[in-house]
């Protein structure tokens, strides 16, 4: 009777932890976010997403404000058409705003973030942010250093 | 009647419209040849007179920048609309010799490298922005990648940023004023700009 009970308990308690587990995995990956709000959905297009992936966070000031939620390659100018969603209430960009692609710390996953810009005029729903700025790209920048140390 | 003389200076007029609205590529590509003939031609004089450099810059360069949207964004949204007008203007003058000794020193060490410039593809007619990327060649070395930035604005392409290697300098200026004008707004910004400046 008594190693029934033990039993009963372990088992409870892996329910329990594997309970908790999902919850972080939800938690942490933000799921519930984009759920029961309010979103419009406007695009832009970069010369080079290096890395950018769906889902990736929108932010303004570094506020979390929408995420990417499609990328496709543009076949006739070979640029990347981002397809970004925002939450409505945060929604007031300035047709002039500028998107860049920026890292978090040096080798952290790419968000996109917007610089609003001084129109007075603010993007429509489906519209698109026409000011765009590439990623750096490390490598690169790698290439260039290991150069610039040969060199001396 | 139109004078032989006229009709070639109407005829350039025109041409030099049709190019503006057809590619913001062939402007900067003729700017560039411009460039370079003007430094090519007066190499001696320059080695001697460093402000013929800031001269040749004046003309050439700057007709093709815009320098008003260039100093909008490098301020930011918040203080360019409490600035007053007075300091817009001041702002703007300061800033426009800035990139100019930005621009005149990276030429200052112009030997011969080669410049190209990539063409657009796709329908420029719906766009109001697009990046032109370049690439410089130096004799050796890698290559350095240059993007303009360039807005349309009543039919004519003007440069709103550029960046040397993914670094844009309405960026890095921003960055640069971005804690000066937190503490003391378009007041201290101004009064800094006018120190550097004196120097």
């Amino acid at each position: 009777m008594q190693q029934r009970s033990i039993e009963f308990g372990v088992g409870l308690f892996l329910i329990l932890g594997l309970l908790s587990l999902l919850f972080i995995a939800f938690d942490a990956s933000e799921l519930d976010y984009s759920e029961g709000q309010n979103m419009v959905q406007v695009s832009a297009d970069f010369d080079n997403i290096a890395g950018l992936r769906v889902r990736a966070p929108v932010r303004i000031a570094g506020v979390r404000v929408g995420e990417v939620t499609g990328i496709q390659l543009d076949q006739h100018s070979y640029r990347a058409h981002v397809v970004l969603k925002i939450i409505q209430q945060l929604y007031h960009i300035p047709v002039d705003s500028e998107a860049r692609i920026l890292t978090e710390g040096l080798l952290g996953a790419k968000y996109v973030s917007i610089i609003p810009g001084l129109s007075e005029r603010f993007l429509k729903a489906e519209g698109s942010i026409q000011r765009t700025a590439s990623v750096m790209v490390l490598e690169n920048l790698i290439g260039k250093l290991i150069f610039n140390m040969n060199k001396k | 009647m139109l004078s032989k003389r006229n009709f070639i200076i109407v005829l350039f007029g025109l041409s030099s419209l049709v190019f503006a609205a057809v590619s913001p590529v062939v402007l900067l590509d003729q700017t560039a040849i411009r460039l370079i003939k003007q430094l090519k031609q007066h190499r001696q004089q320059l080695k001697q007179k460093p402000e013929l450099l800031v001269k040749i810059v004046n003309k050439i360069l700057i007709p093709r920048i815009n320098q008003d949207k260039m100093a909008q964004y490098v301020v930011g949204r918040t203080h360019w609309r409490q600035a007053t007008a007075q300091q817009r203007s001041d702002f703007l003058r300061y800033f426009t010799r800035v990139v100019i000794s930005t621009y005149a020193e990276a030429l200052h060490s112009y030997s011969d490298q080669k410049i190209s410039f990539a063409p657009i593809r796709g329908r420029l007619s719906d766009l109001s922005v697009v990046n032109v990327h370049s690439e410089i060649e130096p004799m050796d070395g890698p290559v350095i990648n240059v993007v303009y930035q360039m807005l349309r604005e009543k039919g004519t392409w003007k440069i709103i940023d550029f960046s040397v290697d993914g670094v844009s300098l309405v960026q890095s200026y921003r960055s640069q004023f971005a804690d000066v004008l937190l503490r003391g707004g378009m007041v201290a910004l101004l009064k800094e700009l006018r120190a550097r400046q004196a120097e």
